[in-house]
């Protein structure tokens, strides 16, 4: 079967993949071996090297847990599931049956594998995956990976919810409107908020959770109802934390079953068989019948649907649309079967839920929908050589009735006339000639469906083969596209706040349809360059952020990789200061090129971002030394500002992410709230900065006004009246920058006033504790300060104009206590004498 | 302005993909489409649109129309471009937008400012072109849609000379409020910095000073004209612009002092030099007063009047000084010269007789 555009559509899931296959226009679900829609995301390891994969795999999935319970070890357990989660990380999968482990995408690429091999009648070297809308790029690229072990050579990625949206675009009768495509998986939540105008679909915003989905959902009924009935009838010992999570992956499995089961019946019994799961501590063998009632389960899951619920709720008010604006509510996903969380969602977000379509197969139709708007990188050894290739260029979806196809034949050929003729009614269109430079094909669509279309290619009025010689073209709908699901900037060191922040791209911004280009124009380089040489390199860090990233420390945000410009890639010297322009190019599956000019040089480096490293899952003590450090910098503001609602909250937030740390959770869920966390102080401590600096200028001033009171000088006084003057307005302008300036002359100006006092005390201080100071040069301190001594004997108010000389000199022998602090380390600070505190 | 024509107008989105503001988005798309149609094979896709008699002509291709799409993408972004190309006259806002746009085409940038402020502070009007053009999915405030003309505008601007010569800028209020404290303040400030410089002749420190405050003048004013005298914004121009004539001041002082301690100075240049410092002391005076800055203005620069009232002083009074040494030496060289004189002149006669 020869393709011009990919047609292939794969749902690579959690829990459940599906392939889709457009079929002159309709979406073809390919169903496995078993006869099914979807296969599960389940890959077990036998005896002797052999490999199951989907439902065989599956079928094995129970009794697997159960042995690995009884051996008290996940070694024993020879299934591999959930590895979704897991993309992009460094994460291995091994077990006693695998030789070496397995990463994440080369269990993928055996799902893949597996989807494609259920295609009978073709062979599938082009694809579109739908991945999570909040993937990180990393994760994107494990998945291409992923797809390119499977044997896929052309492969674009989509966002799940942006599949589904077009799958349901497709199908609606009633189109215009705003939708919400409300996609639950095994392992992830994604919704998206879909415009639809005159049957274009646009998605303008996404939010979602990585680490929320059906499994949470098991995890929640083996906790809450399965567990607590066990332990209250036998002696379990759950203390051993590899004993409990493997006592919980086991009764996942029986949890997905009852859960299953009880969308369509009020109560539902587990039995947990005598043999299959071992002894209590008292020797007693463990065999228990648990009825669950749909109250016990719906109490039980409310919890996690609300978070999901709340999601839906954080994208319309972040869009600021209405719920009565909501047109369609369109359900994807397992989970989204349980009646409860179709009542919750009707009840606080939508009555026009939608269940037309189904949720389990609907990402893998947007996927070979939208794959069908792709063209197929052709290979031109597998067209034969009595072919006549043509280049044809079109729109797969569109809303217009009237197109224009431009049609270019490969090599040039005399003679060479192309028309069209449509399948379904036999309507032709006009023959038109190709001229060298190609020409224009106008054609007339029947409204609202698919028209297949016939091309005839006559050279010297005879008829010759052609490719493509059928084209396929939907109207009335047009596809929505991939959008970047985060702002992707760079790390930009800020002088002011002492600390590189997130800068973002212009044309990068979240929701921008991809592909796509930014730009971040007029930075300079804090390191020099020098042609040849290695040692001097420019590192650019590429981050992706959410909105309200500009501004805030890089390293809270996702971090997606380095470029590093070094000598080798320039070719004249760059010095340390010069501009530097950097320009993103982001594909349709977000991978990027990087371009970085010197303009006062004029020389281009250009790199492709390389996104293939593995994120590292960090242990627990760095997780907890991560804790900390946000509990002592909430400490920290604490001391400035009184307890308020948001440090309770965030405090709150801390104690939250510890409990689930104690209590297993993932890593890399973990470090992105802690990430969260940390991003939170540093807005709070952004918002309150303002109060800080007034707090610190008007003690600033109030130790004047002491000053000047005790002076009663008219010029002092004049002065401080002025410096109250704009203390009052900087006060009443809240304006930080000014803050800290005036701060400093009033301080300066107060040492000033004060500073005929100081010197002298400080030459009575050197004489009081000449023993207990260190000295550079003991003998010369001695004398300089009995001389300093005679000086205020003489004129014990002595001026500064005598004082200062001899002051400054005993300063400067003085040897500096490095260990000491603050005790006498700082009396030089900024060319100031103070004495110091003993 | 002529960036905002060829830029901005010229080269708007909606402009290259050949429709008018607030189309269908099916349009859009439709448009796009034929362009890139036509860039394949080689040609053109023209657009019969107002204003190609007097912006350039544009040859689109299919990388253009895909830009354009893409700037359209974002619904802030749909607003910014809406407000700088002609609407389809079916919507009722369009004659603002079309007059706004035809007045910055003629140079006219004040009218221009009048129809956005008109348009912005008409919360109907506002709602519903906000509506047309991004499709209901996006709402946005009043000092939001104000703050993306201003910054536009402002980016599209050389020097802000065109808004400066305003003659009643609280009609477009809150665009000139925005772009007053965005553009111009930042200008005046750039102003300001320019024109400090670091030479030694107190002449030229002396005209720079009067350069300057005239260079400033017209910030300070549209600042009067647009807030009142009484506002902060105000104030903050005119007391910033007294600390600077101020400190230039003492600085002119310093220089003046510089000069008057050189040995070859004479009593009489001294003499000129303190009449000048008297003269200086006039100017910084009279351009403070003209800024008819309050009580609580002047209290904020009493700092730098204080500074400059003792360099004063302390330089008139070395001036004095060293004028009377000065004269006391010349009168003591004269009579010398005239003892002189008359000893040789008493010498002549007593040998002729």
């Amino acid at each position: 079967m020869k393709h011009i555009t990919i047609d292939y559509g794969i749902d690579l899931g959690t829990t459940n993949s599906a392939i889709c296959r457009m079929e002159q226009g309709t979406p073809v679900i390919i169903r496995s071996d078993s006869g099914m829609e979807t296969m599960p995301s389940c890959v077990s390891f036998k005896k002797g090297g052999n490999i199951r994969i989907g439902q065989a795999a599956y079928a094995d999935l129970g009794k697997d847990k159960i042995r690995a319970l009884k051996k008290r070890s996940a070694m024993a357990s020879n299934s591999c599931i959930e590895f979704k989660r897991y993309m992009g990380s460094n994460v291995r999968f091994s077990n006693i049956n695998t030789e070496q482990p397995w990463s994440p995408e080369e269990l993928s690429a055996q799902v893949v594998r597996r989807l494609c091999s259920f295609v009978s009648d073709d062979e599938v070297k082009a694809a579109v995956i739908t991945v999570p809308a909040k993937f990180t790029v990393n994760q994107k690229d494990a998945t291409l990976e992923a797809a390119r072990l499977a044997g896929i050579e052309q492969v674009e990625l989509l966002q799940e919810p942006i599949a589904a949206s077009i799958a349901y675009g497709l199908k609606a009768e009633e189109k215009n409107g705003i939708w919400m495509v409300f996609d639950f998986g095994g392992g992830t939540l994604d919704v998206a908020l879909v415009h639809v105008n005159d049957g274009i679909m646009q998605v303008f915003d996404t939010e979602g959770d990585n680490y929320l989905g059906g499994k949470n959902i098991d995890e929640a009924i083996v906790s809450k109802i399965i567990f607590p009935q066990i332990v209250q009838r036998f002696a379990l010992d759950l203390s051993d934390n590899e004993q409990h999570k493997l006592f919980t992956e086991a009764l996942k499995v029986e949890a997905e079953k009852v859960k299953n089961r009880l969308s369509y019946t009020e109560s539902d019994t587990i039995y947990l068989e005598a043999g299959d799961w071992g002894e209590d501590e008292d020797g007693e063998e463990i065999e228990l019948e648990i009825t669950i009632t749909k109250e016990e389960l719906e109490d039980a899951i409310r919890p996690i649907l609300q978070k999901a619920v709340d999601v839906c709720k954080t994208l319309m008010l972040r869009n600021n649309i209405p719920y009565s604006k909501l047109s369609h509510l369109i359900l994807i996903g397992g989970p989204t079967f349980i009646p409860l969380l179709r009542k919750m969602l009707k009840e606080q977000v939508t009555e026009n839920v939608e269940t037309g379509i189904n949720p389990m197969t609907a990402v893998a139709t947007g996927a070979a929908i939208y794959a069908s708007t792709i063209p197929i990188k052709i290979d031109e050894n597998d067209i034969e050589d009595d072919v006549l290739q043509l280049s044809v260029d079109f729109e797969a979806t569109t809303v217009d009735t009237l197109t224009f196809i431009p049609i270019k034949a490969k090599k040039f050929t005399k003679g060479l006339s192309v028309k069209m003729i449509r399948r379904s009614d036999g309507m032709e269109s006009t023959t038109v000639p190709i001229g060298e430079k190609g020409a224009l094909i106008e054609l007339e669509l029947t409204p609202n469906q698919a028209n297949t279309f016939r091309l005839v290619a006559t050279v010297n009025n005879i008829e010759v083969k052609c490719f493509p010689s059928e084209l396929t073209i939907v109207q009335g709908t047009r596809s929505g596209t991939a959008i970047l699901p985060y702002n992707i900037g760079i790390e930009v060191y800020n002088p002011k706040k002492n600390r590189c922040v997130f800068t973002s791209f212009t044309g990068l911004e979240k929701n921008r349809p991809l592909p796509a280009a930014g730009t971040v124009y007029g930075l300079k380089t804090l390191s020099e360059l020098y042609p040849g040489k290695e040692d001097g390199i420019i590192r650019i860090a590429i981050y992706q952020g959410d909105d309200s990233a500009e501004g805030k420390t890089a390293a809270l945000f996702e971090h997606i990789a380095d470029i590093t410009i070094s000598g080798d890639d320039i070719v004249s010297y760059i010095p340390s200061g010069s501009l530097i322009n950097i320009k993103v190019d982001v594909n349709k599956s977000e991978m990027m090129t990087i371009a970085v000019d010197f303009p006062e040089s004029g020389q281009r480096v250009e790199k492709q971002l390389d996104t293939s490293h593995r994120q590292e899952i960090k242990d627990t003590e760095y997780l907890k030394a991560q804790i900390m450090q946000a509990t002592m910098q909430l400490n920290w503001l604490k001391g400035y500002i009184d307890d308020t609602d948001e440090i309770i909250r965030i405090s709150n937030k801390i104690h939250h992410i510890e409990d689930a740390l104690n209590g297993g959770a993932q890593h890399k869920q973990i470090e992105q709230h802690i990430k969260e966390v940390l991003r939170s102080i540093e807005e709070y401590e952004t918002a309150t900065e303002w109060d800080r600096e007034r707090i610190k200028l008007q003690e600033a001033m109030m130790n004047l006004q002491t000053t000047v009171a005790r002076k009663k000088e008219t010029a002092a006084s004049r002065m401080a009246d002025s410096f109250a003057a704009q203390v009052e307005r900087i006060i009443a302008l809240k304006d930080i920058l000014k803050a800290k300036e005036l701060c400093n002359r009033i301080s300066n100006y107060e040492y000033s006033l004060n500073q005929d006092e100081i010197y002298r005390n400080y030459i009575h201080w050197a004489h009081d504790y000449f023993s207990s100071i260190k000295w550079i040069d003991t003998e010369t301190a001695q004398k300089l300060i009995l001389k300093a001594k005679d000086i205020l004997k003489e004129d014990p108010e002595a001026p500064l104009s005598k004082t200062k000389e001899i002051t400054e000199m005993i300063a400067a022998l003085r040897k500096k206590d490095t260990d000491s602090g603050d005790a006498t380390s700082g009396e030089m600070k900024d060319c100031r004498i103070n004495v110091p505190s003993m | 302005m002529e960036t905002i024509a060829q830029n901005l107008i010229g080269k708007n989105p909606y402009r290259i993909l050949g429709v008018y503001v607030g189309c269908t988005i099916a349009k859009e798309f439709s448009n796009r489409s034929r362009i890139s149609a036509y860039s394949k094979i080689g040609q053109t896709a023209t657009f019969d649109l107002k204003g190609d008699d007097t912006l350039p002509s544009l040859m689109r291709d299919e990388r253009m129309a895909e830009e354009a799409m893409q700037q359209l993408s974002l619904s802030v972004e749909r607003v910014r471009f809406s407000l700088f190309w002609y609407a389809d006259e079916k919507h009722r806002w369009a004659p603002i937008i079309n007059r706004a746009i035809d007045s910055m085409l003629s140079g006219d940038l004040e009218d221009a400012l009048c129809c956005y402020e008109n348009l912005i502070q008409d919360n109907c009007l506002r709602d519903d072109f906000v509506k047309s053009v991004a499709h209901g999915i996006f709402s946005i405030e009043k000092e939001e849609i104000a703050n993306i003309i201003a910054d536009t505008i402002s980016k599209h601007l050389i020097n802000c000379n065109c808004i400066l010569k305003s003659s009643s800028p609280q009609k477009a209020y809150l665009l000139n409020t925005i772009l007053f404290k965005k553009r111009l303040k930042e200008e005046f400030y750039q102003t300001k910095r320019q024109g400090i410089k670091n030479v030694n002749n107190y002449y030229e420190l002396y005209n720079d000073l009067k350069s300057i405050t005239k260079q400033l003048a017209p910030y300070i004013n549209f600042a009067a004209m647009l807030f009142g005298r009484s506002d902060y914004n105000y104030k903050i121009l005119a007391e910033d612009t007294a600390n600077l004539i101020y400190k230039y001041g003492v600085n002119i002082l310093i220089s003046m002092g510089r000069y008057i301690n050189t040995e070859a100075q004479t009593h009489f240049s001294i003499g000129v030099c303190r009449s000048e410092m008297d003269e200086l002391a006039e100017f910084v005076d009279n351009s403070i007063k003209n800024m008819g800055l309050d009580n609580d203005s002047r209290r904020i620069i009493g700092e730098a009047a204080l500074e400059f009232e003792a360099v004063y002083s302390k330089q008139t009074d070395k001036a004095k000084e060293r004028y009377e040494k000065k004269k006391q030496g010349y009168w003591f060289k004269e009579i010398i010269k005239t003892a002189i004189w008359l000893g040789i002149i008493i010498f002549i006669m007593s040998k002729v007789r």
